[in-house]
């Protein structure tokens, strides 16, 4: 960091492509080669797609640009699933490939197709240094669990960013404010998922508690990183857009995905969904839509069939809304649609974390009582009481009420310079904290490392 | 300009967090700590060779990240704050297994494990057949519970199937006479800081025992008390929230002044009590010397012939000395250290009383393995 700042502009780049690349081997040593490849792959896509742009080559080097980067991630992510359904439907005995998903890939991947389309739509100008566009691709505050930035997002700021004060310290603050998501509650909450779901006596309510606490897990492990990633990318310049805003308050599915996970859903909606056709198709089209995206959006988070399940079960609520309970929600007041909302999500995360598809249905099952479990038990009740404050912090936390809350005392003159004191104060506390999570405690990676 | 002055605030913090933490790393990469003192254990060390090989393979990453870990700066003064802050913020009921209620501290466990449980009595089971059977004597067992069985009846936690491993200990051993002692002990016999229990304040155990072994009237039950501190049980360090140290209390008269020990492994003779381990790293291992596979404690004034073998785990240390006036000499046999099949080389088990005194602890482990 120390360097980067002492190094004129034009070295920047090179710094942070050089800092971005040791973060990456010190986690992936061997497969540091195949993202190198990728971006090299996407620089040559790139300047042929614009060489010959108008005519069929331009087209021709999206496909092997699209065909080479999809293909490395159909390799390294897709192999062992498709040769188990093969073995599995054919009775064949192909053997697995065992291959280590490498860290970041379904990212990265997305970031350089995102390059090549855009440069072949005329959407980006193409990009001619490889050190800019290699920075683009491995900026480590992005690189292994997103957000999908996208390339005409720091196009400009590749070539011009402003270092202040401002951006340095909003970034350390976002950075913190992440990172204690991430090791203060996404991790409790993890290890309160973890032992209900290993309870020896099963229970209703056990199973909704793992419900909540894997929902409330996910959401705050995942957005916890892009907080991250926002913060650093400001330290250095960037402005990356935001991932998530509040998607457990929405009133819809189709509003949840508009808050979840944003940069994947634009993603799909850019470069599938509306060369699809969109929704301004006849309906059955519309249909077809809907379910080669969601089934590409749950295939893209894993592949097991349980995630295939999972976008194929929020590709039926988004058809559900569309035909009929859009309008049946809009007779009533609003409080339903949220329940129906965080009642489809609760399902959909059990469905996400679930061990295969019997798991899934245990799970699922054990919500309902399947199986005649008690409801309830001594051990349940012990659990919940022991981790009340923090599932109580998570639910607190997934609404914009500590938000809208600091906003409001910063509305006075007072509460600004309160709140202007006390962000220093907060960020060396919580450094301190979250360090004595790291000293204290085993390594903890994040969730969305494996897609 | 407000917003600016915080930005460098925020920035300045952030920095000298970052520089100050940087410097120690640097200057604790030269001057590493050995051990952890609280955790009982050795901290990792910088990674001795570093190959090509361990770096694709990532070994050295991994041993780093332990190295680096371990190593940290001020790391007590970060584990106790967050033991803190999981118990006394976030109200979690636990910090790392433990539970920490009135000053007492406890291994909370959910259960027992069957395979652990079925193979301590296995093996104990394997010695009552092969040497007690028919050997003439008595033969009594008993289970000390831990200290989480008290803070299930007293707290609420979760505790594992204490009647399940009372009936499997009936069941395997059924040629032995059960001695429940739960209902004589309470939390407070227990140390704050340690697994085990204090010595002044098993008499009701002692009495239980006694009775059951027919040698109640030849304990006098009139002891000095004596106190040492500070004793800092093996959980004052894991629980890292620095509590209150505990004190040893132990017991003496004129008969237990004259016991001797005698060492079966290095064939010295002691007292009762070993002064010097208590300025050692674990201050219960004063009584009897600690870990020891076969001793015996000899009684110069006993009224009896009577001899007993109590085949013990580290329980045994403080409550044997309040069973050796009611006998001419009390064997322990921890065997744990020495293998059984050579017991009876070294101890004539014919008519001799036999009492099991383990703790549910031990029973639950693999120490029998």
């Amino acid at each position: 960091m120390l360097l980067y700042f002492i190094v004129p502009f034009k070295g920047k780049n090179l710094v942070l492509l050089a800092a971005s690349l040791l973060f990456y081997f010190y986690g992936e040593p061997i497969y540091t080669l195949l993202m190198l490849a990728t971006i090299v792959s996407s620089y040559i896509h790139g300047l042929l797609i614009d060489r010959f742009r108008g005519t069929f080559w331009s087209v021709f080097f999206l496909w092997t640009s699209v065909i080479t980067s999809i293909g490395a991630l159909g390799f390294f992510k897709y192999s062992d699933f498709f040769i188990r359904n093969v073995n599995s439907l054919f009775k064949t005995d192909f053997e697995l490939l065992e291959l280590a998903l490498p860290i970041g890939i379904s990212f990265y991947t997305f970031q350089t197709l995102s390059y090549t389309i855009d440069v072949y739509r005329g959407e980006a100008k193409v990009q001619k240094s490889l050190i800019r566009l290699a920075t683009y691709v491995a900026l480590f505050p992005q690189l292994i669990a997103g957000p999908i930035v996208r390339y005409t997002t720091v196009e400009e700021e590749l070539s011009h960013r402003t270092h202040s004060f401002e951006n340095f310290g909003y970034g350390v603050t976002r950075f913190v404010i992440g990172l204690s998501k991430k090791v203060l509650i996404a991790d409790t909450l993890g290890a309160l998922a973890q032992t209900v779901h290993g309870m020896e006596e099963a229970t209703v309510a056990a199973a909704w508690i793992y419900a909540v606490a894997a929902s409330l897990q996910l959401y705050f492990d995942f957005s916890g990183y892009s907080d991250m990633a926002i913060g650093l990318g400001r330290i250095f310049g960037f402005h990356f857009l935001e991932n998530f805003n509040y998607p457990f308050i929405s009133k819809s599915i189709a509003e949840f995905w508009r808050r979840w996970h944003m940069s994947l859903g634009t993603w799909f909606r850019d470069y599938v969904y509306i060369p699809l056709g969109g929704n301004r198709v006849s309906k059955g089209r519309w249909l077809f839509n809907t379910l080669v995206v969601w089934f590409l959006t749950g295939f893209w988070h894993g592949a097991d069939w349980t995630f295939i399940l999972w976008g194929m079960f929020f590709a039926a609520f988004l058809m559900l809304e569309k035909f009929a309970l859009n309008r049946f929600f809009a007779k009533l007041p609003r409080v339903f649609s949220h329940i129906y909302v965080v009642f489809a999500i609760l399902i959909s995360f059990v469905i996400f974390s679930a061990n295969g598809l019997t798991g899934a249905i245990s799970d699922l099952g054990a919500m309902f009582g399947a199986g005649g479990i008690a409801f309830w038990s001594s051990e349940t009740a012990y659990y919940l009481g022991s981790y009340a404050l923090v599932l109580l912090v998570g639910i607190v936390g997934a609404t914009p009420l500590v938000k809208n809350a600091v906003l409001k005392v910063k509305e006075t003159k007072t509460g600004a310079v309160v709140c202007d004191i006390l962000e220093p104060v907060f960020v060396i506390v919580m450094l301190m904290i979250v360090t004595a999570y790291f000293v204290d405690g085993s390594f903890s990676p994040f969730l969305y490392f494996r897609f | 300009m407000q917003k600016k002055i915080k930005s460098i605030a925020v920035t300045g913090a952030f920095i000298l967090f970052l520089a100050f933490f940087s410097v120690i790393c640097i200057t604790r990469y030269f001057h590493p700590g050995e051990i952890s003192e609280s955790e009982r254990r050795p901290l990792a060390q910088f990674p001795e060779k570093i190959t090509w090989a361990g770096i694709i393979d990532k070994t050295v990453i991994d041993e780093f990240e332990e190295y680096s870990v371990d190593q940290f700066p001020f790391r007590e003064f970060f584990r106790s704050l967050k033991a803190n802050f999981q118990l006394k913020v976030m109200r979690l009921g636990e910090y790392n297994g433990l539970a920490i209620k009135d000053g007492y501290i406890a291994k909370i466990e959910q259960a027992f494990t069957p395979e652990l449980v079925e193979y301590s009595l296995g093996r104990l089971q394997y010695i009552y057949e092969k040497f007690l059977a028919d050997n003439g004597g008595k033969k009594y067992v008993s289970v000390i519970p831990d200290k989480n069985y008290f803070f299930a009846k007293d707290y609420g936690y979760l505790s594992p199937d204490y009647d399940r491993l009372v009936a499997d200990v009936k069941e395997k051993l059924s040629g032995m006479e059960y001695v429940d002692v739960f209902d004589a002990l309470k939390l407070s016999d227990y140390y704050r800081t340690d697994t085990h229990w204090s010595q002044d304040r098993i008499g009701n155990v002692v009495d239980k025992l006694a009775q059951a072994m027919g040698c109640a009237d030849r304990l006098t039950g009139e002891y000095t008390k004596h106190q040492y501190e500070p004793f800092y049980g093996v959980y004052y360090g894991q629980s890292a929230i620095h509590p209150k140290p505990d004190t040893i209390t132990y017991l003496t008269n004129s008969i237990l002044e004259q016991c001797t020990v005698f060492d079966y492994e290095t064939g010295e003779t002691r007292g009762i009590y070993d002064f010097e381990k208590l300025e050692g790293k674990d201050g219960y291992e004063f009584f009897l010397s600690g870990t020891k596979a076969l001793l015996r404690v000899d009684n110069p004034n006993a009224t009896t012939e009577d001899e007993l073998i109590i085949f013990r785990d580290s329980f045994g240390s403080s409550i044997s000395p309040l069973l050796v006036e009611g006998y001419k000499s009390v064997y322990l046999v921890d065997i744990r250290y020495v293998v059984p099949d050579l017991l009876n080389r070294l101890i004539d088990f014919e008519n001799k009383d036999v009492l099991y005194l383990y703790s549910a602890l031990v029973l639950n482990s693999k120490s029998f393995k």
